[in-house]
């Protein structure tokens, strides 16, 4: 494949995954302000499941598998690479994996009629906002290269 | 590391920070859109268009910065907004804002109806169904994500530059 080809993908990969983790924030911070809403809460913790686990995980995946085609072919080297790589794996893939557990956990409760944990909302709600943080890191230090 | 960056390393950083809220604006309200189709009760759907307004306000401030940027780094760069791919990811910039406006403002009107509908006894209702799945709005803001593509293909490949 080509590099032009090999970045478009990339940037796409990396663009839907943006999209995808902040939908799965913005739900999860609307969970834990109306918590005691037991149906709104299953709704929203069903749907932010869905779309961590059919596209965030695999925006994740493809966008590292086309970086890494895209790193091979032009022979890149940096601080800005490798602390981004590092991010992404284990912010971004890691952080998606930790918060698939918390969100099954919350559907666990909705689905026999009570209230997600506050610690388990906790837990989902700082970690959904801690990937959206990491994926603009990332960004910026791949479309910048600073150093 | 940060003390190292250059004016253009700022310029190109932002602007594809920018575009990458953008885009991600799109998917916000494309994904809540699709979420609030599949569902019957009014407080559902109210509920998951309530959130689009995250997506939209999102959308807004990518599309500001990544023109801010984006002529920021013309200037710097010394190009000519005459060059093709650069007037033609202009002219696609307006096509995906008029398109998303006109295709996300009558969903407001569609949360309305939810949210008066869940008020009064929360069931599920045909007018609702219809509007909410209405094919236009998906075409608009289908339209302009296609749009906000085509971009990011005319910012890699550069044709004519």
């Amino acid at each position: 494949m080509r590099s032009d080809t090999l970045l478009f993908l990339h940037v796409l990969a990396a663009m839907v995954l943006l999209g995808s983790a902040v939908t799965v924030a913005i739900m999860l911070v609307a969970v834990t302000r109306r918590i005691d809403d037991v149906a709104r809460a299953g709704l929203l913790l069903h749907f932010a499941y869905r779309l961590n686990m059919l596209v965030t995980i695999p925006a994740t995946v493809a966008s590292i598998g086309f970086g890494e085609g895209l790193k091979a072919k032009a022979d890149a080297v940096g601080t800005w690479l490798d602390v981004g790589s590092g991010l992404t794996y284990v912010g971004v893939l890691v952080g998606a994996l930790v918060l698939h557990g918390f969100l099954r956990r919350g559907i666990a409760a909705t689905e026999k009629g009570h209230a997600p944990s506050p610690s388990t909302m906790r837990g989902a709600a700082s970690i959904a906002p801690a990937i959206v943080t990491a994926i603009l890191v990332i960004a910026f230090l791949m479309s910048g290269k600073p150093a | 590391m940060l003390a190292s960056v250059t004016t253009f390393q700022w310029l190109i950083a932002l602007h594809v920070l920018s575009a990458f809220l953008m885009l991600a604006g799109g998917v916000v309200a494309g994904a809540l859109h699709v979420a609030a189709m599949k569902r019957e009760k009014p407080s559902e759907i109210a509920a998951l268009l309530g959130l689009i307004r995250s997506g939209v306000i999102l959308a807004g401030l990518g599309s500001i910065g990544t023109i801010v940027f984006g002529m920021l780094l013309v200037h710097h760069l010394h190009l000519s907004l005459g060059a093709g791919w650069l007037s033609a990811a202009l002219a696609l910039w307006v096509i995906s804002l008029a398109l998303g406006g006109a295709g996300g403002r009558p969903l407001r009107h569609v949360r309305y109806l939810a949210e008066q509908l869940a008020a009064d006894g929360d069931q599920p209702s045909a007018e609702l169904r219809a509007r909410v799945g209405a094919r236009i709005h998906l075409i608009l803001n289908w339209g302009s994500g296609l749009a906000i593509l085509a971009i990011l293909v005319l910012m890699i490949w550069k044709p004519g530059a």
